[in-house]
């Protein structure tokens, strides 16, 4: 007899439980929705990205912090809010996130992930070197460049040519029909490629069907810029950052 | 004796270092790519050039000590230092680390020496002990055998799940409590380090002046470990209340937290687990029956924990959960050493987080197994084949591919595919038929080449082939030539098939591999193989290493899956294979026509893999 009214209150508590557990994940359900709606409506994150050992998380570093530090092959994605300014002067009055993407080959996949929320996308080349690396450097860049978001929403790019200061580099104006040349070739091999097992995700054609690959003929806004962070000379990167967040609607 | 000492966060930012010799080359940024993001965190050693480099990770601040020796010095202490500066930098800089809005000068030069010169110190002594009184031995032995020694061996049964970690820890106490005490003065005296690690010196020999007492009260101190401990954190925190009273509140904040979550990690997360394994959907309500009917108050305040996330992962929570997963895994056909070295590895990545918000233990593991997966899988070259072909017709030369494989695994099928796909793309192809061994591979490969001709408009396609019973070397040979002049783009070499332990046809397929040079060699392999996979590549790659007789050995450089359509999601034999040549799998065989030749897709392979 006691047992069993035991148990009675033992299901009951059961049951009671049960159900605040229900009004709570209900209520959690309808927060994480509004907050990722809010989320989703802000697309104003900047993008580093870039091969390794192009300086992007010397430029990140360098951004957020104005200072130099020892830098080495990034695991993980920083990500932070900076504030730009000219001479103390604030130039943007709402700090703007940047993300550092891991430019390793078995990593970079986690750009995807930001796209979404992406304002404009920074792309380091390391200029010294880009000619013997020009087909690996090709090949992200294609892959960033047909990524359908990316292209659909026409997000800008910056190709910002990094270590200006050494002397092997090249400056924009070489590396720019390098890459050219080089993404016209992996145009005709990709879309020759054989199929993905599953349906694949629509990749974009770059440029013009019947002409040579162009930069003008995407629908972003490309730009190449020199630069050389080590010897603090990015000015253009900061300006084009400022430019490009102003002129969101 | 070191060479450098290296605090970093896994986003690359140095926060810490120290080098005491020039270093030249980068074996810091060796280290992350070909160990790190190679999930291969579960080693515990990296040597590249002339240094040694040991690790450890700090995950609750997503940290990385690195610490470089030249590979000569055998240095026993590394670990235990290791261990030591990973805790103290921990502790003394916790809230700096977490407020990432501006970088902070660590102040940690001086506290780096006094541990490390104590290690040092404590380290020699031991091996002096060891080298100077050899009856110190013969007595241990002896002790062994007597009621006491009997009684240390109970201890150390009753340690066995982790016996290193739990005398580490102690260890690390020790030593951490050892520099605090002497904290204040170092820091006042900035520059006089040799002071400061005398002083330390000398606290050490206090507490072990003698040989034989110091050791038996080692032993008391394992028997009743855990007020030790406490004893210990407490004492750190009086410090620190003493030393800035803003900071230490932060500190102990920290370990309060730290405490509160493996206790409710001991109280908590095997109910969790078991249930886990009923019902995945529901673990949150049965949860609550489970704990509801034990004592209420705690239960619940563990139970929102549980929901809302945000509790730090210990080793015991994962223990469970990764072993159902490494289960999981070889269900999938993953070969057992491979989800063995795996779940280490993630484990190595997720010890001392915090789960995310309203994450279970078993969720987080998942994803943290998802990214590990989509890590292996990910090619780190080009896979681009019309890429390369395109580079080697501008140097007017045939792009040579060799298939290589053991018996029956569909190489020659998948050969033709390979050429049907080539043909497609206007590309003039030869194939040599090199495979002078099994009656009819000659003929198979002759009615492929017929068919080939009369599929495509003009498509042209030769077979090499030169009988059975020749050398394949030479046959290849002779092919590429042939090529060559005849100004073909491709020329695809078919091997015969070979078991990995025979050594004869190991050394003609190295033999026929370092004559001619081949482009590519591709591995062909069944995804029916389990952990036979790990075994067949492994034996290739080292017969092509060792009978080559070359400087540079040559390595697989792809590999292609065959029989894909047959396994449905048991597509382990994928991530076995990626896993140990780390080379690309190029395409995946999918049926019995020309046009069953996939590229393959690496988040539907992560999908099938962890798919109930």
């Amino acid at each position: 007899m006691e047992q069993s009214y035991l148990d009675y209150l033992k299901n009951l508590e059961i049951e009671q439980f049960i159900w605040t557990i229900i009004a709570l994940l209900a209520v959690t359900i309808f927060i994480v929705i509004i907050n990722l709606f809010t989320n989703r409506t802000k697309k104003d994150t900047f993008l580093i990205l870039g091969q390794s050992d192009s300086g992007k998380t010397l430029l990140y570093v360098k951004l957020r912090y104005g200072q130099f530090t020892q830098t080495h092959t990034s695991m993980k994605e920083n990500e932070g809010y900076i504030k730009i300014e000219d001479n103390g002067k604030p130039l943007v009055k709402e700090p703007i996130h940047i993300v550092d993407v891991p430019g390793h080959e078995k990593l970079r996949f986690k750009f995807l992930d930001f796209v979404p929320i992406t304002r404009g996308i920074i792309f380091l080349i390391d200029s010294s070197t880009c000619v013997r690396n020009v087909r690996s450097i090709a090949e992200y860049l294609y892959e960033v460049l047909s990524n359908k978001d990316i292209s659909k929403r026409r997000i800008p790019i910056l190709i910002a040519c990094n270590k200006s200061d050494l002397i092997t580099a090249l400056p924009p104006e070489r590396i720019q029909p390098i890459l050219e040349n080089e993404i016209n070739r992996l145009r005709s091999t990709r879309t020759a490629a054989l199929e993905h097992q599953d349906l694949s995700e629509e990749v974009e054609f770059l440029g013009y069907e019947t002409k040579d690959f162009k930069f003008e003929h995407l629908e972003n806004e490309v730009q190449f810029e020199k630069c050389s962070v080590e010897n603090e000379e990015f000015k253009e990167i900061k300006e084009w950052i400022v430019e490009i967040f102003q002129n969101r609607k | 004796m070191l060479d450098f000492f290296t605090i970093l966060t896994k986003g690359g930012i140095v926060l810490w270092s120290k080098t005491f010799a020039r270093v030249t080359t980068y074996p810091v940024d060796d280290l992350i790519k070909e160990v790190l993001i190679e999930e291969r965190a579960g080693e515990t050693n990296y040597t590249k050039n002339s240094y040694n480099l040991k690790w450890t990770f700090a995950n609750e601040l997503d940290l990385i000590f690195v610490v470089a020796y030249q590979k000569i010095l055998q240095l026993a202490y590394i670990e235990e230092l290791l261990a030591t500066v990973k805790k103290f930098f921990c502790d003394k800089f916790a809230n700096f680390i977490r407020d990432t809005s501006r970088l902070h000068k660590y102040a940690f030069d001086d506290d780096f020496d006094s541990i490390r010169c104590s290690i040092e110190e404590k380290d020699a002594r031991e091996q002096q002990n060891r080298r100077m009184k050899p009856r110190k031995f013969e007595e241990t032995k002896k002790f062994k055998t007597t009621a006491e020694g009997n009684k240390k061996l109970d201890v150390k049964d009753f340690e066995k799940p982790s016996p290193n970690s739990i005398i580490s820890e102690e260890e690390i106490t020790r030593n951490i409590e050892s520099i605090r005490s002497n904290g204040g003065p170092i820091k006042n005296r900035s520059g006089k380090g040799k002071k400061g690690t005398r002083s330390s010196s000398v606290l050490v020999n206090d507490s072990s002046d003698d040989k034989k007492p110091r050791k038996k009260v080692m032993r008391v101190w394992g028997d009743k470990l855990n007020k030790e401990e406490m004893e210990g954190l407490d004492y750190s925190n009086n410090a620190n209340q003493n030393d800035d009273t803003n900071e230490s509140v932060i500190r102990q904040q920290f370990v309060d937290e730290n405490q509160l979550g493996r206790f409710q990690n001991g109280h908590y997360s095997v109910q969790d687990l078991g249930q886990d394994e009923e019902e995945e959907d529901e673990d949150e309500e049965v949860n609550v029956v489970a704990n509801g009917n034990k004592d209420k108050g705690s239960s619940m305040f563990s139970f929102f924990k549980n929901i809302t996330g945000q509790k730090v992962i210990t080793e015991d929570d994962l223990a469970l959960v990764l072993a159902n997963m490494k289960e999981h895994l070889i269900k999938k056909n993953v070969a057992a050493d491979i989800s063995t070295h795996l779940c280490e590895s993630v484990a190595k990545n997720l010890v001392g987080q915090k789960t995310g918000s309203f994450k279970t233990i078993k969720s987080t593991v998942k994803q943290a197994m998802e990214a590990s997966l989509k890590r292996i899988l990910t090619p780190k070259t080009s896979v681009d084949l019309l890429r390369d072909i395109g580079q080697s017709q501008a140097e007017s030369r045939p792009y040579t591919i060799c298939f290589v494989g053991v018996n029956g695994v569909g190489k020659s099928t998948n050969l033709s595919k390979t050429c049907f796909w080539l043909l497609q793309n206007g590309f003039k192809v030869l194939i040599a038929a090199c495979d002078t061994f099994r009656s009819g591979a000659v003929e198979q490969l002759r009615v492929h080449v017929r068919n080939l001709n009369a599929l495509g408009q003009n498509s042209i396609v030769e077979l090499y082939e030169r009988g059975y019973g020749k050398d394949a070397a030479g046959i290849a040979k002779d092919a590429i030539n042939y090529g060559k002049s005849n100004k073909f783009d491709v020329v695809l070499i078919d091997t015969a098939g070979r078991m990995q332990d025979n050594e004869p046809l190991m050394r003609a397929l190295s033999k026929l591999v370092s004559v001619n040079k081949p482009d590519k060699i591709i591995f062909v392999g069944e995804a029916l193989v389990g952990n036979e996979a790990v075994d067949q590549l492994t034996k290739f790659n080292q017969a092509l290493k060792d009978f080559s007789g070359l400087q540079n050995p040559r390595h697989i450089d792809g590999i292609i899956l065959t029989k894909f359509d047959t396994i449905d999601d048991k597509v382990g034999a994928a991530l076995s294979m990626a896993y140990t040549t780390g080379q690309p799998i190029l395409f995946v065989g999918t049926g019995q026509t020309y046009t069953d030749l996939k590229n393959m897709r690496v988040s539907h392979i992560v999908q099938s893999l962890l798919k109930e």
